[in-house]
Order: C-alpha cells, then sequence, then structure tokens
C-alpha cells in the first residue's frame, strides 16, 4: 500500500477507486516515458495524474479554487492534508470531538490535548506557549484567526490549528478547582 | 524532582562567549546592547534578531557576549530558532544567559530545564518585572534558585534594573548540578549513546552528551546533523538503531515523551514558585489590541495607519521636506556655492563636469542621496519604528491572515513583507522567520517583485500625490495586483504544504521615543553608507556613457522599449538603466523628469508601476544569493524584469483605451 494520506483517483468512467503510485500496469506500457495520464485498472479509462503534470496541477487549483469539488479528493499534493484517505477501510461513526474553534468568543475552555491528525513538532510547539491538556484558555476571538489568552500571553491560530485542539468543556472560569 | 551531579560538558573554553538565549520578544536584545552598550535592532515582536550580534560585555572583560534570535523550544521549528540551535552546538561558549518573561513563568522554565541540561554554567534573568509586578505576578524567588540550582536575578532591562546584579551572576556562574530523570528507557539509552560516542568526537562542543542524546533522541535536526558530521557512518547508523529500537517502547513519538517529561517538572516547580498568578491584559492597551484583530475594526485601524503612512512619508516626507531641502537648500545655497567653487579650484573642464555637471557626482548622485532620498528614507524609518515597537506588526499577521492563505502562505509572511516597506534586502533576511523553505522562497519573490522599499516608496508616493489620488489607487492597484496573480501561481507550482498560522501577539505598547529614534538613526545611517556609494558609481557610470556618446546610443536602444511600448520620453531610458543599480535610484530619476515637466500623469503611473516592479538593488539580489543560491537569485531576475516591462506596457494600454491621464 502506498501513503495512507496519498489520496486516490476515482474513475470517472466507472467509479472504481485507485491508487496511482501503485499502477505497476504503467511499468510495462511502451507509451510511458513522460506520460501524464494514468489508467483504471477495472476499466482502462484514461485519468490524468495531477502530480505529473504541472499544467493540470494550476488547472486544477483554478478550479478547485472558484468551484469547490467536496466529491472529488484528487488534488495535487498541496492539499494533500484536505483529503480523505479513502484507500483505507471505511472508519466506525467518529465521535464529534469538541475543539477550540467551537467555543465562542469571551468563553473559557479547558482543554484536553490535541487530535491525533496533528504532527508532533507542532503539539510539541503548542505546548511549549502553554496550550497544555487540563489548563484553561480564554478565547477571545475567532474571526478572521483564532485569539487566545493562555496566561499573559495571547496567541493567534488559524482556524484549521485551532480546529486540532481538543476541548474537554467550556464554561465559566474556574482554573483553580481543576489544577 | 530528582537531582543528582552535575552534567559535565565535553568542553568550556575559557575564552568562549556567553549566548544569550530565551523565548522571542523577551527583551534579550535590549539585555545585549544595556551590556555591551551595542546598538542593536529592537522591536515589539517576535523575530528581529535574525543574525548574531555580538559584543564585548562592559563589566565583564574579556568576556564577549552573542544575541541570538528567540526560541520557543528545541527541536527549533524555523530557520532563525535553527540559527540558536547551531549557536549551543558549535560556538565556543564559556556560558548562557536566559533571558526570561517574569509574567510567563512555566514557557520560560520549560526552556531553562532544556538550557540546563546542556551543563554550561547557566544565569536565568526573569526580565519584564516591571510588567508581572504591575500584572500582580508574585514569584518565590528562593524556591526557583533552589529547584533550578542556578542564579536567578530579577531584571527590568528598558530601565536598567537588575543589571549589575546580572553582571555579578554571570562572572561567578557555575554549570548547574541539575539532572531531570526521564522514563528508564529513555535514561538507558542515553547511556547507552554516551558510552557509545567517544571522547574525542564530542570534544567540539560545550554542550554535556547527555544534552547531545536528548537532542539527537527527540529528532532535533542541528544535532543530527552535528552527530552525522563527526561519527563515523556506523557510528550514526547505531544511534538511529538505538532510537528507532527504543521509540518501540512508546506509544507517543520520543520527542512527545521526552517534553512530556520536562513538562510535567516545569508544572511541579511552577506550582512551588507562583504565588500569584495575577491577571491577564487590562485596560485601554488591551482592548485597543483586541479591537486591531477585529474582522471590521481592524481593517479600519489597519486603512487609517495606512493613509497615516502616506500622509507622512508621502505629502511631509517627499513633499514638504523634499521641497525644502531640494529646492531651498541644495538648489539655491549649497548647488551654486559648490558649483561655484569647484569651477574656481578645478582647472580641468572634464573634472568639473564630473563633479557638478549634470550627471555630476556632487549635483546627481549626492543630491539624489541627500536632498531627495534621505528626508523621504527618515520619516519612513520614523513612521515604522513607532508601527514596531508599539506591537501591532504581529496583529496585521492576524489580520491578514486569509490574504496570505490565498498565496499559499500565512499570515506571518506580512512581517517580512512589511519590513520589506522598509529595506527589502533586511526584509530578505527576515524571511528565516518563516517555518518552511517553500514559505521562504514565495515570499522573498513577492519581496523582490512587488515590495518597493522606503526610499522607492517615498519618491513613489511623492510622485503619485503631485498627480492625484486616482494615480495612487491605480499605482497601488497594479501592484497589488500583480503581487496577488504572481504570488497564487507561484504557490501552486512551488510543491509543498501551507504551515498554519500560529503566532505570539505582544501587548500593545507606547513606544519609547528614545529607542525609536535612535532606531531610526541608526538605520538611517546604515542606509546611507549603503546608498550613497551606490548612488556616485551610477552617477559616474551615466556621466561615462555620457562622455562617449553611449547614452544616447542607450536612449535609442531603450527607444522602442520606453517610448514604444511603455509611452514615456526616450529620456526614461536612463533611469530604468540607473534601476539596475537601485529601484529608488531609477524611480529618483523619473522623480526629476517629472519636476521638470517631462511626464504627463499617465506617464507618471506607467513609470511608477514599471519601476516598482523593477528588478530590487543589488544588495538585494546578493543577499537573495546568499540566502538561497545564485540560481535562484537570477530566476527571479529574469522572471521580473520581463514582467515589470509587461505590465507597465499593458497598463499604458489600458489607461490609453479610458483615455486616463493624457
Amino acid at each position: 500500500m502506498g501513503d495512507v494520506n496519498t489520496p486516490l483517483i476515482r474513475c470517472a468512467m466507472c467509479g472504481f477507486e485507485y491508487d496511482p503510485a501503485q499502477h505497476r500496469a504503467c511499468g510495462s506500457c511502451p507509451l510511458q516515458k513522460g506520460c501524464q495520464m494514468v489508467c483504471c485498472p477495472a476499466c482502462g479509462y484514461q485519468s490524468v495524474d495531477v502530480h505529473k503534470s504541472v499544467l493540470a496541477r494550476l488547472a486544477d487549483s483554478l478550479f478547485s479554487f472558484f468551484i469547490r469539488k467536496p466529491s472529488n479528493p484528487y488534488t495535487w499534493p498541496g492539499n494533500r492534508a484536505q483529503t480523505f484517505p479513502l484507500h483505507r477501510a471505511p472508519l466506525p461513526a467518529k465521535r464529534v470531538e469538541l475543539t477550540l474553534v467551537d467555543v465562542p468568543p469571551g468563553s473559557r475552555a479547558r482543554l484536553a490535548g490535541f487530535l491525533d491528525g496533528l504532527p508532533v513538532e507542532r503539539r510539541v510547539q503548542l505546548q511549549a506557549y502553554g496550550l497544555v491538556a487540563n489548563d484553561w484558555v480564554h478565547v477571545l476571538q475567532q474571526a478572521p484567526v483564532t485569539v487566545i489568552q493562555i496566561g499573559h500571553t495571547e496567541l493567534a491560530l488559524e482556524g484549521k490549528l485551532a480546529g486540532q485542539i481538543k476541548v474537554e468543556r467550556i464554561g465559566p472560569e474556574k482554573p483553580d478547582e481543576d489544577r | 524532582m530528582h537531582c543528582h551531579s552535575a552534567s559535565q560538558p565535553a568542553q568550556i573554553d575559557p575564552n568562549g562567549s556567553i549566548a544569550l538565549v530565551g523565548n522571542p520578544n523577551v527583551g534579550k536584545s535590549v539585555i545585549f546592547q544595556r551590556l555591551t552598550g551595542q546598538q542593536v535592532a529592537i522591536a515589539n515582536y517576535p523575530g528581529t534578531t535574525v543574525e548574531l550580534a555580538r559584543g564585548a560585555a562592559r563589566q565583564l572583560p574579556g568576556t564577549l557576549l552573542m544575541d541570538t534570535p528567540g526560541v520557543i523550544t528545541f527541536p527549533p521549528h524555523s530557520q532563525d530558532e535553527q540559527v540558536t540551535a547551531r549557536v549551543l552546538l558549535y560556538e565556543p561558549l564559556k556560558g548562557l544567559l536566559q533571558v526570561g518573561d517574569a509574567k510567563n513563568l512555566r514557557r520560560t522554565l520549560l526552556l531553562t530545564v532544556q538550557l540546563a541540561e546542556l551543563g554550561l554554567p547557566l544565569v536565568l534573568a526573569l526580565n519584564m518585572m516591571d510588567e508581572a509586578e504591575a500584572r500582580g505576578v508574585i514569584l518565590n524567588q528562593p524556591v526557583l534558585v533552589e529547584r533550578l540550582a542556578i542564579q536567578v536575578v530579577a531584571t527590568t532591562a528598558t530601565r536598567g534594573l537588575g543589571l549589575a546584579e546580572l553582571t555579578a551572576a554571570l562572572g561567578s556562574a557555575c554549570p548547574p548540578a541539575f539532572r531531570l530523570a526521564y522514563p528508564a528507557e529513555i535514561e538507558a539509552a542515553i547511556a547507552g549513546l554516551g558510552a557509545c560516542w567517544s571522547v574525542g568526537e564530542l570534544e567540539e562542543t560545550p554542550v554535556a552528551p547527555r544534552a547531545l542524546a536528548l537532542m539527537a533522541l527527540a529528532s532535533d535536526q542541528v544535532a543530527e546533523a552535528w552527530l552525522r558530521e563527526r561519527l563515523t557512518s556506523a557510528a550514526y547508523e547505531e544511534f538511529l538503531d538505538v532510537r528507532n529500537t527504543l521509540q518501540l517502547s512508546f506509544v507517543e513519538p520520543l520527542q512527545a515523551v521526552i517534553q512530556t517529561t520536562r513538562l510535567e517538572y516545569v508544572d511541579r516547580v511552577a506550582a512551588e514558585v507562583i504565588q500569584a498568578a495575577g491577571l491577564g491584559r487590562q485596560g485601554i492597551s488591551a482592548r485597543l489590541g483586541r479591537l486591531t484583530t477585529h474582522p471590521a475594526w481592524g481593517t479600519l485601524i489597519l486603512l487609517s495607519v495606512l493613509y497615516a503612512l502616506y500622509w507622512f512619508v508621502g505629502v511631509f516626507g517627499a513633499g514638504t521636506l523634499v521641497g525644502l531641502l531640494e529646492n531651498d537648500l541644495f538648489g539655491n545655497l549649497i548647488n551654486p556655492a559648490v558649483v561655484n567653487l569647484v569651477n574656481r579650484v578645478v582647472p580641468y573642464q572634464i573634472v568639473a563636469d564630473l563633479l557638478v555637471g549634470e550627471y555630476g557626482l556632487w549635483t546627481m548622485g549626492m543630491t539624489y542621496a541627500f536632498a531627495l532620498i534621505l528626508p523621504i528614507v527618515a520619516t519612513f524609518f520614523l513612521a515604522f519604528g513607532v508601527m514596531e515597537d508599539s506591537g501591532y506588526l504581529p496583529r496585521l499577521a492576524a489580520l491578514s491572515n486569509r490574504l496570505f492563505v490565498f498565496l499559499g502562505l500565512n499570515g506571518k509572511a506580512v512581517l517580512p513583507m512589511v519590513l520589506g516597506l522598509g529595506c527589502v534586502t533586511m526584509a530578505t533576511l527576515t524571511t528565516r522567520v518563516l517555518e518552511s523553505k517553500r514559505e521562504r522562497l514565495l515570499v522573498t519573490l513577492l519581496l523582490a517583485l512587488a515590495v518597493p522599499c522606503s526610499a522607492q516608496l517615498g519618491v513613489v508616493m511623492g510622485m503619485l500625490a503631485g498627480v492625484s489620488l486616482a494615480a495612487t489607487l491605480i499605482w497601488a492597484g497594479v501592484v497589488f495586483a500583480v503581487l496577488l496573480v504572481v504570488g497564487w501561481l507561484s504557490a501552486q507550482l512551488l510543491p509543498g504544504e501551507r504551515s498554519l498560522l500560529l503566532v505570539e501577539l505582544p501587548p500593545l505598547r507606547l513606544p519609547v521615543f528614545s529607542n525609536v529614534l535612535l532606531k531610526t538613526l541608526a538605520r538611517v545611517e546604515w542606509y546611507l553608507k549603503e546608498v550613497v556609494p551606490l548612488f556616485l558609481a551610477g552617477t559616474a557610470l551615466l556621466f561615462a556613457l555620457d562622455r562617449t556618446g553611449l547614452l544616447q546610443a542607450v536612449i535609442r536602444a531603450g527607444e522602442p522599449l520606453v517610448s514604444g511600448w511603455l509611452g514615456l520620453p526616450p529620456e526614461a531610458s536612463a533611469a530604468f538603466l540607473i534601476g539596475f543599480m537601485r529601484r529608488d535610484f531609477g524611480a529618483t530619476g523619473l522623480f526629476v523628469m517629472q519636476t521638470q515637466g517631462l511626464l504627463n500623469p499617465q506617464q507618471v503611473v506607467v513609470a511608477m508601476v514599471t519601476i516598482t516592479l523593477f528588478i530590487p538593488c543589488i544588495a538585494s539580489v546578493m543577499v537573495i544569493a546568499r540566502e538561497r543560491n545564485w540560481r535562484t537569485a537570477l530566476s527571479m531576475v529574469a522572471l521580473i524584469l520581463p514582467l515589470a516591462f509587461l505590465v507597465g506596457g499593458l497598463l499604458y494600454r489600458g489607461l490609453a483605451w479610458i483615455g486616463w491621464g493624457t
């Protein structure tokens, strides 16, 4: 199997989903040199491999900027983090996690750690800023970015990052009872 | 807590330096300046120090101090944090001075633990004590000293408080008797690595082997690179095996396990030391600070700040002050006297012409530098100094994040971009605060293409202010559109992921006038040192071309491009020619053409757009080559030059089509 973060191509003809990186049949194709296409293993229908074509990547980004394409997970590498790894087995219904982006401005929140997808380097950095489980933070605003106050420090975090920080509960500040 | 004997470093160089280390924006540079008497750039935002500053400590004979970029924690995340990590491993050090924010003790202590593990003599300066006290923070300092086994000094560096005690502590600092116990598996790995690495291999760093092992186990790239350079490939492979095997003992990555152990210790110490945590920021400063990041109010405040900047630099600096200096002082008093004197003293006409002729070193080079550029640069740096000391700039990062997300960056990119309005060369260095190579490259390109430096901005503003507000808006709109299009396209083409915004917002403070003034003077001096030789060289080049008749040839050669494509008078070729040296020098040539009535409003706008997008100055190209490589620098020049003329020509046709400014 390829990298779990590698998005799959969904064949426009038959709907079969496949990983272009694992498409070994390409190796035996006489036209493979410089080829920027990939064939569906089920029906043979050709799709553009946007990882190989700069122009296709550009056009894809252009279209995806103006037209939202939620159904097509196959976007260029820059958007990989936003795509869903379809070649994993379907996950069981996920429990909705409360995160910092869900905290209304002006409220306080008790932190509960980080979502699993957050890279360890970022986690360590956030902890160093004081974002540690069981600590209380004061959410000052949510737009254009999330601004929080932790101790005597104000931090601005992009919504996507704030959405990776789990919150145990939202409520009036009573930090002393919890620490 | 587990305190045992000190972790002795491999080698402490008695002639080595003392490095100032600490979180960003805690006053390291102020303390450095107070202890050395040396002026360094200080501002109210993280990332001001991107290069190392060194200076002799006035009260500690024979001791060199080094000011390092701020670091949140190790392993380092950005390029400037890596500079600090490299200092610890590569520089001969005899001690460390950690500067910490007394209000944020937990964050300070997390770094203290890591520094104490290095085994070097360490002193902790708990700085900004006045702010901490004003907010009701009470710390039990004796307990802190006892727990960390290092000297701790309370300071308020901006007012010089506690610095005598700090100097005394530095003079008598010893390696800390500090040892934090990690999980047994990690301790075993550290012991194993220490036994494997021979003493000879580690002698080149002052850092204790235990700390080095911890850094490497936590995947610190600087430590890994250091080990790769010194260990045999077999020994390095063995280390990787040890780390991989150790990782199997933990669910969490090793970096997280090590950090958790440190955080637990810090929490225990902080609970004992913090007697009162104090209240968060209140009052007008806090409210105003929040307004500056508010989506609507923040935008209004930003527009007001931009208008104030336009008025102060463009109208007052480039209009009133330049008028006074150029016409009244240089035009009526200094230049006639100098011309008179040279003509009387110098017997050779060619030499006299070189000095005071049409392309004279004095009448053109020095007059441009002092009468036109100096007032503009000085007013800009003054306004900029007020902005950066007030702590407004990081708030711009929060406010502008969405725009930079569109450009494949995050709001942190606004810091080098705004600094670029001061000096593109300096700002190119500041791209080190960005986290990835991709982001640094993107911002460098945008700086080189579409961010005019203060001198050029002032000249542009002065020229456009003399036409109309509509001219200014057209110029700003076109340059901004080019920045957006090129930025967006580059972001799509450059592979890699965008990092998410995480930036600390320092409190809004009233700028200290003396600091702003000193900084403005230092920057003006630096600027003149850089600009005057280039202005003189450019003038000499023009003089030589004029004398040999080549200038007319250049003007004729440039005519199809300058007159045919851009619709400007042929004489503008000379301005673009010297624009290769500095964009602002080229802009100044166009400014003089405007004052002589050679340009109509349409031509002013086209010329200003083209020269703004023109290649950056020689110094910037050199810095881009140094920070990236020559291939990148030359590729940027090859992209920017035709693009500037393309946009200028299209604008000329667009304006001519709608009939504006003819």
